[in-house]
């Protein structure tokens, strides 16, 4: 399939009257995994979120495989950032996957044992299994993250959408998650996740979008993550600090 | 039981155990929410309203004993307030602890004035109002108990259809969001909720205690539970048992406001379960 998972044009988000996003074009390619890559405050998160339908945009379009994000929803999953979450919240690991079921499910309809089946299965795909019974306080970062990846997988949704997925966790997680992502794109699944550590797009990523207010480059890795392109995101003069791992 | 205690006492005792199992079951998410202190700013928001609405039935000659006018005006009040504070915080630079800390000083302030009016103007008639204020479950009707117990279990029927939207809402806003619960209208059911709570919990607890229904079972049961369910539905039963050995407390010993002696209990069961809990080494 070729056809286009997201395409935008001319996007420009406000927030209170000051602008995030700037005349935002790109167009993500359905079942591939796509990294949106910036500095800090470039609008990533912001964007994620109009992609979603959830903030106003002051000019522009979204459209998720032909449809508006509102009318798409149903297909899409989203995985937020760790740090938004409250992770206090008399939860265990079990419930929080369940959740993912939530939109299924409606108000009122019982919450079956294939429902509970299918909850173990997505802990065991993300290598949770002996972890449900857990208190998500307890939970180390990764695992947190492997937690909402499974409540994300359990919904299957065709377009799966992610703020910093890798963001300080440890590296069996990353790997366990990077592993999660290929296999829903093999399954036919479009992956955007935002990205920060420049090391790992080559190896994560098929395509990347570059976004610093407006977009100065998005395309397959391999053509479009060069250094000028890279420079012209972060800014000269930071980019020693950037690339590398260190 | 009646001959016990009395036909009085009884009512007030059926209206407090529902009243109280309400208020724990919704409490447990406003206490999960963090929306204690909106709810207190609500609570003392109904002050004038009620004052307005007492004036008003005495102004119409209605029997001192009728209500209905007087939570309708605390209704409308703690309403107002919620738009004052919405205002101060669209309008404003002031952040939402400010905005309800100066619509709770403000609306309570003009409470006290208007209160202080009524009692130079009609001295002795005010009795009916202390009982908003202070909680008294001495005089209960029929139809007041009535009225409390049916709106009670339609605020716990509330929580038990909207259990999932509220869960996924308060944990994870964008989620529940994405699975068809608009953040909006989760904030407004769970605010209606809590307001509701607040007016019928006026004559049993009192307006300057009645926040207290709403957090103190709550942060009891979070103590002793891992999971939102089954923590609110031991709220719920904290709300209950306090409210009703409160109003046997207070119905044995007149001069108690029920109120206090309610917010007393539960406050000795949540230090208890601190300690409890602390010595077997909660895994909470
Ligand atoms: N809810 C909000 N209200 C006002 N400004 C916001 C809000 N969210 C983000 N911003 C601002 O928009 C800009 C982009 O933020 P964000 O999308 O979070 O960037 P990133 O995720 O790339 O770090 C930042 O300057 C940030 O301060
Ligand atoms: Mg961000």
């Amino acid at each position: 399939m070729s056809a286009d998972a997201i395409s935008v044009t001319e996007l420009t988000v406000d927030y209170d009257g000051v602008t995030a996003i700037k005349d935002v074009d790109f167009a993500v390619r359905a079942e591939k995994l796509t990294a949106i890559v910036g500095p800090n405050g470039a609008g990533k998160s912001t964007l994620i979120k109009a992609l979603l339908g959830l903030i106003p945009t002051r000019t522009g379009s979204i459209s998720c495989f032909g449809t508006l994000p509102k009318q798409y929803r149903k297909n899409i999953s989203y995985v937020p950032q760790r740090a938004q979450i409250d992770w206090e919240f008399p939860a265990n690991v079990f419930d929080v996957v369940a959740m993912g079921l939530y939109g299924e499910l409606g108000l009122l309809r019982r919450f079956s044992s294939a429902h509970k089946d299918r909850v173990h299965s997505a802990l065991m795909d993300v290598d949770m299994a002996d972890f449900a019974a857990r208190q998500i306080s307890q939970l180390s970062g990764g695992q947190q993250q492997r937690v909402f990846l499974a409540r994300s997988i359990i919904q299957d949704a065709e377009l799966i959408l992610l703020d910093e997925p890798f963001g300080g966790i440890d590296a069996k997680s990353e790997a366990v998650i990077v592993d999660i992502l290929r296999s829903q794109k093999q399954n036919g699944k479009s992956i955007v996740a935002v990205h920060h550590d420049l090391s790992t797009v080559k190896d994560y990523f098929d395509d990347i979008i570059l976004l610093n207010k407006t977009v100065t480059a998005f395309g397959p890795v391999n053509d479009v993550f060069t250094k000028s392109n890279i420079e012209k995101t972060y800014g000269v003069s930071n980019l020693d600090f950037l690339t590398g791992r260190g | 039981m009646t001959e016990l205690i009395g036909y009085n006492t009884a009512l007030a005792l059926v209206g407090a155990l529902l009243f109280g199992f309400s208020s724990g079951h919704v409490g447990a998410f406003v206490y999960l929410r963090k929306a204690s202190l909106l709810s207190d700013s609500l609570a003392h928001a109904t002050l004038p309203g009620l004052i307005i609405g007492f004036l008003v039935s005495t102004f119409f000659g209605m029997e001192e004993k009728n209500s209905w006018v007087l939570l309708l005006g605390a209704g409308i009040s703690a309403l107002f307030g919620v738009v004052v504070i919405q205002w101060i915080m669209t309008r404003t630079k002031l952040g939402f602890d400010t905005a309800i800390a100066a619509v709770l000083s403000v609306f309570f302030g003009l409470g006290i004035v208007l209160l202080t009016g009524v009692q130079s103007v009609s001295v002795g008639q005010q009795a009916g109002l202390e009982d908003y204020i202070l909680g008294s479950v001495s005089g209960m009707l029929f139809q007041d108990v009535f009225f409390i117990g049916l709106v009670s279990i339609i605020c716990s029927a509330a929580v038990v259809v909207y259990r999932r939207p509220l869960t996924a809402f308060i944990f994870d806003p964008v989620s529940g969001e994405m699975a068809g619960y608009a953040q909006h209208r989760m904030s407004f059911l769970l605010s209606l909720l809590a307001l509701v709570i607040t007016i019928i919990g006026l004559k049993i607890v009192g307006l300057i205690l009645v926040v207290a229904m709403l957090t103190i079972p709550a942060a009891t049961a979070r103590l002793w539970t891992t999971g939102v369910w089954s923590m609110s539905l031991l709220s719920a039963f904290f709300g209950s048992a306090s409210a009703g050995t409160g109003v046997i407390i207070s119905a044995l010993f007149p001069s108690l406001p029920s109120g206090a002696v309610i917010v007393i209990i539960m406050f000795i069961a949540l230090g208890l379960s601190i300690v409890v809990t602390n010595l077997r080494g909660s895994n909470v």
